[in-house]
């Protein structure tokens, strides 16, 4: 297994590594997810051995990898525009490690084969890489990193610069690749369905730093702070009590029928008033934008909360006036 | 610290590498420039300004001087005049035998200025089929041949940025409201100013240093500093004026490149740029169709007019087409006046410019690979001076720098493979650095992924891309030093005259038999010429390291 421990980076004065602990276990498919500019390429670097002066330990079965150059760590690396050799076809690029490896010529041969069957790019061989969709070069990076069967696969946004409806068939037979060759995982990507659907482990970074590590549910329930919060879509907002509190759009209620105020003043609502000023469609539900009246609980200027609204619903227009409640109990306490 | 230090960042080191070009640099061009300066500016050991000054207000030499600017801005105003629509055709549209074109295009830039000389001979003067416009020595010759020279780099600088523009910005504007005309004039020609003008200043410095077509061209009619520099050297052995021009000369072309310099990297602004197969289509209406048939019929006409017109006479000797000429290359040495027939010239250009490319590759390979590692631009100013300096600047500092202890070349035969590797090198420089530059860092860092130590990484990814890149830059030198005019014409011995140096002299003698062996000649050196380039074309890796 992996194991990152005070892995730190520093590019002048900019901390882009700021003492991460992290663990891959045998088998384990793991995601670094976060915002651009978090950290999370040079993660991957400096796992694999390609930033001169990390600091901290990176560690494989508990061997200390302090002086192992990337080609001895059998760590393979995907990069987010695959980098792909210009100067050879699809099979030379998929046989490279397995010639850097001294694999003979005959198993060479038979280990691409099964390799390209696998990304489903038989036949592809001697064909160009230039002339190839993004969706292609994609495979043949992927089966090119596969090949010489590293212990630690580490794929940089593997899917960053696909379109949607092919990223989201991709994430479906990556991870049934993943899991049937029982590979070792670690990727990043700054997109959190993506994230949730391929990982066993999610960690969070925030500024070089670990916000947060937990299963896709933990993450997703319970946000340890209000970074990770928002970056999941979270509203964070102490409009609905004492303590700051993360609360999902789909835990907050509308309600903008005339009779609100008759509902207020019998205090059936606990609620904040606002105005609508933005209103999204996604697929089975409305995203409503409701910016707080000033004088209200919270101060005019903070950022808008979003709720969802169910298509059901008639959602409101833009400009009405309405009141947002919360569920009872719902959200968590963060720190901010 | 330096725990996870990895082998596969480029060697940082390896600034000895640099050393090599430096060192050949300062032999063989600081030098003579530093003796071409005492020459000009010292006398006895004390700064003496007087032959600077007789040079500079003699009136006959004040002559010579405007003429030289003048020729260079009506050359470099008639090769836009002719060359921008040819740039825009090649660029915008996509038709049948598009990059044979873009190809042949290139060939009259990269042909010996004496083949360019005899082409418009051949075209211009007494039998040619413009003989009757009584052309020849004046100096509509020296301009139209310029203008044919030149018009592969406006075509190239032009066009290659042309053809990566984004044609949706134009669309744009064309949406927004404005004309065909207004488009083109307030979206496209901005855009496309820092080329024209770093394309106008190539071509001006080109026209501004022509040696050869205007020796051939001109006559005694028609001096410019080059050739006066060589009239007062090698005629009126009157080595002092020749310093003092020099000197003037070698002032103007540094301001020249300082210019140049700034243009080209004013070029490099932030433009939203294309992949030039996204950005041409094939003609569509009537009306473009018309466009680009002008244009290729123009090009055929200027660019393989005289090339076509040179092949033609010289299979065309008196009383019907034959051989006469070409037999003549071999039977010609016996006449007393010339010491070698031209066939030997051919052995002893070969010769030369295979040693003048072993250099110019090694030296040049040197700092192409120093500079790929570091971006220096002292570096790269001092590799690329020789581009812009003159050819005649550098065979007269040898003439007169060389022939003295410690470095007593005068009568070493290495005296012409060194000038031309000199003028060679910055070619060779500039063709392959941006390939080498141009090598992803991440495949590097893929390869020691995929288990590549860093001595395997540079074998399978710097070498394999550096060796087309090498091979390229080999054509280049090769063609460069096989034609090279200039600097040979200076140093070259009379016994073992260069090819170009051997047309030269026969087409300067009487005699129908005499100017047909040296059109002969001219088409035997075109022909070598043009293999070597169209290698090049064949192993060019797409666009990169072009100039």
């Amino acid at each position: 297994m992996l194991s990152v421990d005070a892995l730190s980076v520093r590019y002048g004065d900019f901390v882009a590594l700021d003492a991460v602990d992290l663990q891959v276990g045998d088998g384990e498919i793991v995601s670094v997810l976060g915002p651009s500019g978090s950290g999370k390429s040079t993660l991957l670097r400096a796992i694999a051995g390609l930033v001169p002066d990390a600091q901290g330990q990176v560690a494989w079965d508990g061997v200390d990898l302090a002086g192992v150059a990337t080609h001895r760590r059998e760590f393979g690396l995907m990069f987010q525009d695959h980098a792909l050799f210009p100067h050879r076809d699809v099979l030379g690029n998929v046989v490279f490690g397995l010639r850097m490896h001294g694999v003979g010529r005959a198993e060479i041969g038979e280990r691409a084969g099964v390799t390209l069957e696998r990304v489903g790019l038989a036949g592809f061989e001697h064909r160009s890489v230039a002339e190839l969709s993004g969706g292609e070069q994609q495979r043949v990076a992927l089966a090119r990193a596969l090949a010489p069967e590293p212990r630690l696969l580490m794929l940089d946004e593997p899917l960053g610069a696909l379109d949607r409806a092919l990223r989201e068939r991709l994430v479906g037979e990556l991870r049934t690749l993943f899991t049937a060759l029982g590979l070792s995982v670690l990727f990043v990507t700054h997109d959190h369905d993506e994230a949730f659907a391929l990982a066993d482990r999610v960690v969070v970074m925030h500024e070089g730093r670990v916000a947060q590590v937990g299963t896709p549910s933990e993450v997703w329930t319970h946000p340890a702070d209000a970074f990770v919060a928002r970056f999941l879509g979270w509203n964070v907002t102490d409009a609905f009590g004492p303590t700051t509190r993360a609360i999902r759009p789909e835990d907050l209620h509308l309600d903008w029928h005339l009779d609100w105020h008759l509902d207020w003043h019998l205090g059936d609502v606990g609620g904040v008033a606002g105005t609508v000023t933005a209103r999204t469609f996604h697929r089975d539900h409305y995203l409503v934008d409701v910016t707080l009246d000033a004088g209200d609980a919270r101060g005019p200027g903070d950022a808008p909360l979003r709720v969802a609204v169910p298509i059901e619903q008639h959602p409101p227009e833009v400009g009405d006036a309405v009141m947002v409640a919360a569920a009872p109990g719902a959200g968590v306490t963060v720190s901010d | 610290m330096d725990r996870h230090h990895a082998a596969v960042a480029p060697r940082r080191g390896g600034a000895w590498l640099a050393l090599v070009p430096l060192a050949f640099l300062g032999v063989f061009f600081v030098t003579p420039v530093v003796a071409i300066i005492g020459r000009g500016l010292f006398a006895d050991g004390s700064l003496d300004l007087s032959s600077l000054s007789d040079v500079v207000t003699n009136p006959a030499l004040r002559h010579v001087m405007w003429f030289t600017v003048w020729q260079a801005t009506v050359s470099t105003a008639l090769t836009l005049l002719v060359a921008l629509p040819g740039a825009y055709v090649v660029s915008r549209y996509e038709f049948p035998g598009r990059r044979m074109v873009r190809a042949l295009v290139t060939v009259p830039f990269v042909l010996p200025t004496v083949v360019v000389g005899s082409a418009f001979v051949a075209l211009l003067g007494d039998g040619g089929p413009l003989g009757a416009l009584g052309l020849d020595q004046t100096v509509w010759a020296i301009l139209m041949a310029h203008a044919f020279f030149n018009y592969a780099v406006v075509l190239r600088t032009v066009g290659g940025l042309w053809a990566h523009l984004d044609p949706h910005q134009e669309e744009a504007a064309r949406v927004l409201g404005a004309s065909r005309r207004r488009a083109f004039l307030e979206v496209t020609l901005p855009a496309l100013r820092p080329a024209i003008a770093a394309a106008a200043a190539i071509v001006f410095l080109f026209s501004f240093t022509s040696f050869g077509v205007i020796l051939i061209l001109g006559g005694p009619r028609f001096a410019t500093l080059e050739t006066e520099i060589y009239r007062q050297t090698a005629q009126l052995l009157n080595l002092d004026v020749a310093a003092a021009l020099t000197i003037v000369q070698l002032v103007a072309v540094l301001a020249l490149l300082l210019i140049t310099g700034r243009l080209e990297g004013r070029q490099s602004v932030a433009l939203r740029l294309r992949a030039a197969r996204d950005t041409a289509r094939p003609p569509r209406s009537a009306r473009e169709r018309v466009v680009v048939g002008i244009n290729l019929a123009a090009m055929a006409l200027l660019l393989g007019g005289p090339v076509f017109v040179l092949i033609e006479r010289s299979l065309h000797p008196p009383g019907g087409y034959g051989f006469d000429f070409y037999r003549a290359l071999n039977s010609l040495g016996d006449d007393s006046v010339l010491f070698v027939s031209p066939i030997q010239a051919v052995g002893t250009s070969l010769r030369y410019a295979a040693v003048a490319t072993v250099i110019a590759m090694f030296v040049g390979g040197c700092g192409a690979f120093a500079l790929a590692r570091r971006r220096s631009g002292s570096l790269d100013a001092a590799v690329s001076l020789p581009l812009g300096v003159s050819a005649v600047t550098v065979g007269f500092g040898f003439l007169i720098a060389l022939d003295e202890p410690p470095l007593d070349l005068r009568t070493s035969w290495m005296l012409v493979p060194l000038a031309q590797a000199l003028i060679a090198i910055p070619f060779v420089i500039r063709t392959m650095t941006p390939v080498l530059r141009s090598i992803d860092p991440r495949l590097r860092e893929v390869a020691a992924t995929l288990g590549a130590s860093p001595a395997k990484v540079w074998r399978e990814v710097d070498l394999p891309i550096a060796a087309r890149a090498g091979l390229v830059a080999t054509g280049f030198a090769f063609a460069i030093s096989l034609g090279e005019f200039g600097a040979t014409l200076f140093i070259v011995r009379a016994d073992t005259p260069t090819l170009p140096v051997e047309i030269f002299r026969l087409l300067g003698r009487p005699g129908p038999l005499n100017v047909g062996a040296g059109m002969a000649a001219s088409v035997l050196l075109m022909a070598i010429t043009a293999v070597a380039i169209l290698a090049i074309e064949r192993f060019r890796v797409g666009t990169i390291g072009e100039f």
